[in-house]
């Protein structure tokens, strides 16, 4: 029973260790890219994923440590209690900067500055929806001290406006960088989506899709701006 | 990081061929000193300079330092963008540069003196060639932000041949043409074509270096000037563009 209850564990954690790595590889190539940049907007968007990525990768962690089968604490006692909302709200604002600014990052590279699905005339509106529903969602667990249902909106306002986003713009960019980008970036929300409100009764089917994600995670971050190679055989290049 | 200076075989080989003891070539200075240097004093006269990188590093800020720099001196100049004039204001002012006191002629998507229109290349050539003639008399400067919606909405051939002919008008006028072009949004042939074009290529990129990335400014060829291989590190500061040789 107890070798069985470790291989278990083993397995959950090696699934969690996969997506921190991944995510803070995430996080690292998304930091470096942004502080290469100059111009805020692109700045603001290699920022959000690097704060999503961070998110993800706390988050992952921290589960593994309340995780009921590493014996070390209870999912609803210890650090995790109180840092695990924090950080999981935290995440998903992160998404939801990441895919404000994505929309605008998309505007400019349409040679006809069209806005993906009328965004900028929307997205105050979205934006104060999302910090209602999390404002909801804590005013409730502080007052009746339990978890509510309406849990979901705060996570399903991002990952949903991120879908459609990035499906709109995929088919519309000309852009091949951009298409790159969201390529990867989109099955990153189609998956997250998934794990949480789709796979959530199956722990392999969930943690499968968050590896996929943490994975697509890392590609987008990879691909927020070319990158490319000192061509080291030039004279003029000092070593 | 190391100072830039002018390479020593930059040095020597304009001893022999370059404008600095040609006194009947006037540079236009780029605005950022330190590109100067690495130039030999400046953009060529009658030139056109092409400018690429991804979006995000900077490359407008080159054309908005030639601007300010042409204003300064008293040339005309003309600025040519797809986005609103308030739009490029902010910008601009994200570099730490003032352009209130003196502004170029805006020929933009919103809020210009001019109307930019990006399905109308007959009416954006005319529009640019008229201009010019107006100012005949005048040192010229012209900005052109556009290029890369204008590959991406028309075949490449139509492009290459209106900017031929563009860039021949200019320099019939005394003009010294600063373009900037996306990097990644176009396919590495038509990149490669549009470098042909242009008599100076200054390429602002982004390479990898080990877990490092690095923002890298190269000549990639400039007419009267000697082939600079070279890398440079490059940074904004409220007073302008810093560049260092770069040290692997």
């Amino acid at each position: 029973m107890s070798s069985s209850i470790d291989l278990g564990f083993l397995v959950v954690a090696a699934e969690f260790l996969v997506i921190a790595y991944f995510a803070a590889r995430a996080g690292y190539m998304a930091l470096t890219v942004r502080n290469a940049l100059f111009v805020k907007l692109y700045r603001n968007q290699g920022l959000s994923i690097s704060i999503a990525a961070l998110a993800t990768c706390i988050l992952t962690l921290v589960g593994l440590v309340t995780s009921p089968a590493s014996n070390q604490t209870s999912p609803s006692s210890g650090p995790g209690q109180i840092l695990g909302p924090l950080v999981l709200f935290g995440l998903y604002l992160a998404l939801f900067y990441t895919v404000d600014t994505f929309a605008r990052v998309a505007r400019y590279s349409d040679p006809l500055l069209r806005d993906p699905l009328h965004w900028s005339k929307v997205r105050g509106a979205v934006w104060a929806l999302d910090f209602l529903a999390i404002a909801y969602v804590v005013a409730l667990g502080i007052v009746t001290g339990q978890e509510t249902p309406a849990f979901i909106f705060p996570i399903a306002i991002p990952l949903v406006s991120g879908v459609l986003l990035i499906s709109a713009n995929v088919r519309r960019t000309r852009d091949p960088a951009l298409r790159r980008h969201l390529s990867w970036l989109g099955p990153f929300f189609l998956l997250s989506f998934v794990a949480f409100f789709i796979a959530f009764g199956s722990a392999q089917l969930s943690g499968l899709a968050w590896i996929t994600a943490a994975f697509c995670l890392y590609k987008g971050a990879g691909s927020l701006a070319p990158l490319n190679r000192i061509e080291s055989s030039l004279p003029g290049t000092v070593e | 990081m190391r100072p830039v200076a002018t390479p020593e075989y930059v040095r020597v080989a304009r001893q022999g061929l370059t404008r600095k003891f040609d006194q009947s070539v006037r540079l236009a200075s780029s605005g950022v000193p330190a590109l100067d240097k690495l130039l030999v004093d400046g953009y060529p006269d009658k030139s056109a300079v092409l400018v690429v990188g991804p979006p995000g590093i900077g490359k407008e800020a080159l054309g908005y330092w030639f601007t300010q720099t042409g204003l300064a001196q008293g040339d005309f100049c003309l600025y040519v963008t797809r986005l609103s004039v308030r739009e490029v204001i902010q910008d601009v002012r994200g570099f730490g540069i003032d352009m209130q006191q003196k502004v170029p002629l805006w020929m933009a998507g919103d809020g210009g003196q001019i109307k930019y229109n990006v399905n109308d290349l007959a009416s954006l050539s005319y529009s640019i060639k008229d201009v010019l003639k107006q100012n005949a008399s005048r040192r010229i400067r012209v900005v052109i932000d556009v290029l890369s919606s204008l590959l991406m909405l028309n075949q490449p051939e139509t492009i290459y041949k209106f900017l031929d002919q563009l860039l021949a008008d200019a320099k019939q006028y005394d003009a010294v043409v600063l373009a900037t072009l996306e990097e990644g949004m176009h396919r590495p042939e038509i990149l490669a074509a549009m470098q042909q074009l242009f008599d100076g290529v200054v390429e602002l990129r982004l390479y990898e270096e080990g877990l490092r990335v690095l923002p890298l400014l190269r000549i990639r060829k400039m007419r009267g000037v000697p082939p600079q291989p070279g890398y440079y590190n490059f940074s904004f500061t409220k007073g302008g563009m810093e560049l260092a040789t770069h040290v692997k």
